[in-house]
């Protein structure tokens, strides 16, 4: 099964621009977030632990960039014609897992780690618990989809 | 599945090599010997429509079927 997919090369390069500048727009928010933060002059281990939970809710960001790159290789792949070639299950995997993984982040972790180790204690907004919730559903679901994809490949390879 | 291919047979008759009919038909050597031995769960109409050109005949020349009842049994009643 052949695929001509040169022609989205392009949008994959401009996926990976703007996963760059999203990169470059978080540092600079968080940059800005973590000169603003409240310290507790004397206390470290609490300022410590207040740097700790800052770095973790960098992580949800992180993975859901990690996963927009992993798109951007998925539509700038260019050595194999197959649409599911072994490098397009493993892209797309990527950003399945990495989407699934930054909303458990979101979802579990940060809220976690910012009432263990800050004194705001346990709290969701409701907006992005949906939003992460639909996030890390859509990676399941392609994590999901790669695996059935695979499985077709392989059955179509069958047929000669 | 008594349905057989005679791709063996078709190139004894008209003494070509399998070597020389997978580089006709863009297959290798190993998938056109899966077809000889009938070890696939299918044949695509190009490549099936690719063998018959090469080999000068017509699918029924390389396919070939004999009536097994077995092959109804997955078959609802109607």
């Amino acid at each position: 099964m052949v695929f001509k997919h040169s022609g989205l090369r392009p949008v994959g390069i401009a996926i990976k621009v703007f996963t760059v500048v999203l990169a470059l727009v978080l540092i600079d928010h968080m940059s800005g977030a973590l000169t603003a933060m409240k310290w507790v002059i004397g206390d470290a281990g609490a300022n410590v632990a207040l740097v700790f939970a800052f770095w973790t809710t960098l992580l949800a960001p992180g993975f859901y960039l990690i996963a927009l790159w992993s798109l951007g290789n998925f539509f700038s792949r260019g050595s194999s014609p197959e649409v599911f070639s072994s490098e397009a299950s493993r892209c797309i995997r990527s950003t399945g897992s990495s989407l699934l993984t930054g909303a458990g982040c979101a979802l579990m972790v940060e809220p976690l780690a910012i009432a263990t180790l800050t004194a705001e204690g346990m709290h969701f907004d409701v907006t992005l618990v949906v939003e992460d919730l639909t996030i890390g559903l859509i990676g399941l679901a392609l994590y999901v989809l790669v695996a059935s994809a695979e499985q077709l490949r392989d059955e179509l390879k069958e047929f000669i | 599945m008594p349905v057989r291919l005679r791709i063996h047979v078709m190139m004894a008759e008209r003494n070509v090599t399998a070597r020389d009919i997978a580089a006709r038909i863009s297959l290798s050597e190993t998938q056109l010997s899966l077809l000889r031995t009938g070890k696939v769960r299918g044949l695509r109409f190009d490549t099936l429509a690719k063998l018959c050109y090469v080999l000068g005949c017509k699918p029924g020349d390389l396919i070939d079927y004999e009536p097994d009842e077995r092959d109804m049994a997955e078959v609802p009643a109607p």
